[in-house]
């Protein structure tokens, strides 16, 4: 099992875009998938077309005894499962006070995914006690970057704040939205160098194709495979796997 | 999770799909046409291991999947082709689980499926899947050509998450249209339309011998179960699929001599002594490339617990034991391409076949008495070849006891059905604890053996550097430690079978009577 989390500090830079054609990416690979909704807006339950919905909410999401697997739903995808979100999700640091339930909220995710090759996390924006559970459980944080001078500051601190916390998540930005008409998302794709941490070499494009999944409430690679977004999220994700790959300990 | 209806007339699947798009909002999806080919090992593993694997060919490329029979899916895979063996899955949980049930044996056809499918979802108010349905069409084909239509068939898939739906379809599929769901998989039926019984090759004996038969009769039956063992994997032997076909082939010559041997004075001495020769240039005709394949996959074995370097530095080794093999496999052809080859399964054959007395002292009597007798006498030279075994014992005497041990173990299958199964098992797991020790001792002292015979055929033919020979140098030593450890165990296991207490064990074995045979587990 894998876990990838779709993440950053900032909100509409990509995350969910990238996290549901991903997800259907592996799915359509072979893999066995699971996508959990950890944002309260819900943005990829809605994406795949389920109620956003989880009885008990955030509370049963972090201390309920039962397993999680009661709450999946299978998506219209083969192998592709999807854990929805629940409004409720937006009170989760309350409900983590203590790093207890912190441990807990890992320890339940990872159950969870044991049966999945892949599990993706789609995460709400900001650094909070839910993405300190993020941190721990993911293998990998894939962050979409629009490429602007603030979206940089932003990748700086998050480098920075999981240095300060010693973690071990790998950290794996890639240009999102990118405009190549625009002369500042020119000039920052074309300096990788000054970015704070090496970018992958994909680029998501800005495309209205992308735009239009939430109005057909299907991922981009479903509806229009050969489009160039949909293109570039398979080169993004063919890019994840040989670089998760190289992690592995020693030659198999 | 699913459930399937067989549909009795195609027409019937067009009045069901509107039937329940009348009842139920739902979506059509786009139909699939797939040539399916269900794979399995020649014995059937994966079948046993309830499960499945099949590809499906479609648009040029090749998905490979693993499901349980009951339709839970394990791994699925993209591929160019086919795999012919586990090992040629990508490394992953996949090839790992799968190498762990098929082993070193090949994946083979077992049945090809045309099959075109038509889909529909029932859906919710979001226009979210929440039943899949499909009708599927199509014909099987097994080892020809012929192909046979399949039944039509309505499938029903369970979605997690949207189980309550899912009753109400069924509900509705069963009580408003009156289908009742069947227990056979596509696998199932398409088996049956090509005319073939899974598990229809085991490897094992498996007979129900009458406890006053005539000892003639049943000795005849053991021996025929046996040649039509050899029979079976002839064609994989000679094609060269995996080890496996050739070690089954040689442990029912094995079997067989054994059983002439040992279960004596059934037929004419003439005849016996005539086929014991016989069989016994079977075993020798198929020994050195059986040799050779032990060795390789020892030499695989080993490899994977040395340094990369070293482990390349033995390549060489292998290449030559696959070129000696390769000749060994051209010269055991030629044996069974013989006259004299036919002419055995020409004479066998008919001497199975008749109902003549076996012309032997002991023909006439009943069967139960004389396996007792020899079981009984089999055990008592296991005891004493057994009896001071130590450390410092020569490799010669354990040789021996292995091979008591294995007449040992031969005779009780061949008779294990005229006695309680649950002490006729019991005492052949301990034995087989005992045996497993005796075969590793064996093996590595062969392996050993046959390292330093190819490191000196290497270097007189020039084809070893100082590398190669160092790297099977350290093999050796390994293997010698080894050795030495299986050999202390070894004492430790014949101190517990050679024991007057399992001798006792074995007077009730042979005192016992088998259960009545259980009407409601069927005759197999
Ligand atoms: N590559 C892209 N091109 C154009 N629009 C995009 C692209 N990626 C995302 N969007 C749009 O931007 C908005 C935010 O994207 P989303 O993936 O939801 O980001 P996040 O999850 O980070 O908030 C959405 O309306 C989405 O359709
Ligand atoms: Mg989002």
């Amino acid at each position: 099992m894998k876990v990838l989390a779709a993440y950053n500090i900032k909100g509409g830079v990509g995350k969910t875009s990238a996290a549901v054609n991903l997800a259907w990416l592996a799915a359509a690979s072979g893999a066995r998938t699971l996508i959990c909704d950890l944002d309260p807006q819900g943005a990829a339950t809605w994406c795949f077309r389920v109620r956003m919905k989880v009885r008990g909410g955030g509370r049963k999401l972090v201390r309920g005894k039962r397993a999680l697997a009661r709450y999946v739903r299978e998506t219209d995808y083969e192998g592709l499962d999807l854990l929805p979100a629940d409004f409720s999700y937006r009170h989760l640091d309350l409900l983590l006070d203590s790093p207890k339930y912190v441990r807990r909220l890992t320890r339940r995710i990872r159950e969870l995914g044991a049966g999945y090759d892949y599990v993706f996390l789609d995460c709400a924006p900001s650094i909070s006690l839910a993405s300190e559970a993020v941190f721990t459980v993911a293998d990998a944080l894939v962050v979409p970057t629009i490429p602007t001078t603030l979206s940089r500051r932003t990748l700086r601190q998050l480098a920075r704040h999981l240095r300060r916390e010693a973690s071990a998540v790998r950290v794996l930005p890639f240009y999102s939205m990118v405009d190549r008409r625009r002369t500042l998302h020119r000039r920052i794709c074309e300096a990788p160098e000054e970015m704070p941490c090496p970018m992958l070499a994909t680029e998501i494009p800005y495309s209205s194709a992308v735009e239009q999944m939430s109005a057909r409430r299907e991922p981009l690679c479903a509806f229009r495979r050969t489009s160039e977004a949909a293109r570039a999220y398979a080169a993004l994700w063919d890019e994840l796997v040989r670089r998760l790959e190289q992690t592995r300990p020693g030659p198999s | 999770m699913y459930h399937r209806y067989l549909l009795d007339a195609p027409q019937t699947a067009a009045g069901i799909l509107s039937r329940l798009a009348e009842r139920f909002p739902t979506r059509r999806e786009h139909g699939r046409a797939a040539a399916r080919t269900y794979l399995d090992t020649f014995d059937w593993r994966l079948y046993r291991a309830a499960g499945t694997v099949l590809s499906d060919a479609e648009d040029g490329s090749c998905h490979v999947r693993w499901d349980a029979l009951d339709g839970r899916r394990r791994h699925r895979a993209a591929l160019p082709s086919p795999p012919d063996f586990a090992r040629d899955l990508p490394p992953g949980g996949f090839r790992d689980e799968l190498q762990a049930v098929t082993g070193i044996r090949r994946l083979l056809p077992v049945v090809r499926i045309d099959r075109r499918s038509e889909r529909i979802s029932v859906v919710d108010g979001r226009d979210k899947a929440v039943v899949r349905l499909s009708l599927d069409q199509g014909t099987a084909a097994g080892s020809t050509r012929l192909r046979r239509r399949l039944p039509t068939v309505l499938r029903l898939a369970r979605m997690t998450g949207y189980e309550r739906a899912y009753r109400g379809v069924r509900r509705f599929v069963e009580e408003d249209l009156g289908l009742a769901p069947g227990p056979e998989t596509e696998l199932d039926l398409a088996l049956a339309a090509v005319g073939r019984r899974p598990g229809d090759y085991t490897g094992k004996l498996e007979l129900r011998l009458e406890p006053d038969a005539r000892t003639d009769r049943a000795v005849k039956r053991i021996l025929a179960a046996l040649w039509e063992m050899m029979q079976a994997n002839e064609a994989g032997l000679r094609a060269d699929l995996d080890p496996e076909f050739l070690h089954d082939f040689r442990v029912a010559v094995r079997r067989t001599r054994s059983c002439l041997g040992q279960v004596r004075d059934v037929f004419d001495e003439a005849v016996t002594r005539r086929f014991a020769g016989e069989f016994a240039w079977l075993g020798r005709l198929t020994g050195p490339p059986r040799d050779l394949d032990v060795h390789l996959l020892g030499l695989r074995g080993h490899q994977a617990g040395l340094p990369a370097s070293v482990r390349g530095a033995l390549a060489p080794l292998a290449e030559h034991l696959k070129s000696r093999r390769e000749a060994a496999h051209a010269r055991q052809l030629s044996g069974l391409d013989s006259a004299r080859y036919r002419r055995l399964q020409r004479e066998w054959r008919r001497l199975l076949e008749t109902d003549a007395d076996g012309g032997g002292a002991n023909a006439a009597r009943p069967v139960r008495e004389l396996a007792g007798e020899r079981i009984a006498r089999a055990f008592a030279r296991v005891r004493k070849r057994g009896r001071g075994l130590s450390a410092e014992t020569p490799a010669e005497a354990v040789h021996e006891l292995r091979i008591a041990c294995k007449k040992l173990r031969y005779l009780l299958e061949f008779f294990r059905s005229l006695f309680a199964a649950a002490r006729v098992n019991a005492f052949i797991r301990s034995l087989k604890r005992l045996q497993d020790d005796l075969g590793d001792f064996n093996d590595l002292e062969v392996q050993q053996g046959e390292l330093q015979d190819t490191a000196r055929d290497l270097l007189a033919a020039g084809g070893a550097d100082a590398t190669t020979l160092l790297a099977a140098g350290r093999l050796i030593d390994r293997l010698e430690s080894r050795q030495a450890a299986a050999r202390r165990r070894l004492a430790d296991e014949v101190g517990r079978f050679a024991t007057a207490r399992t001798a006792a064990e074995l007077d009730r074995l042979l005192a016992s009577r088998p259960e009545a045979p259980d009407p409601a587990r069927g005759s197999r």
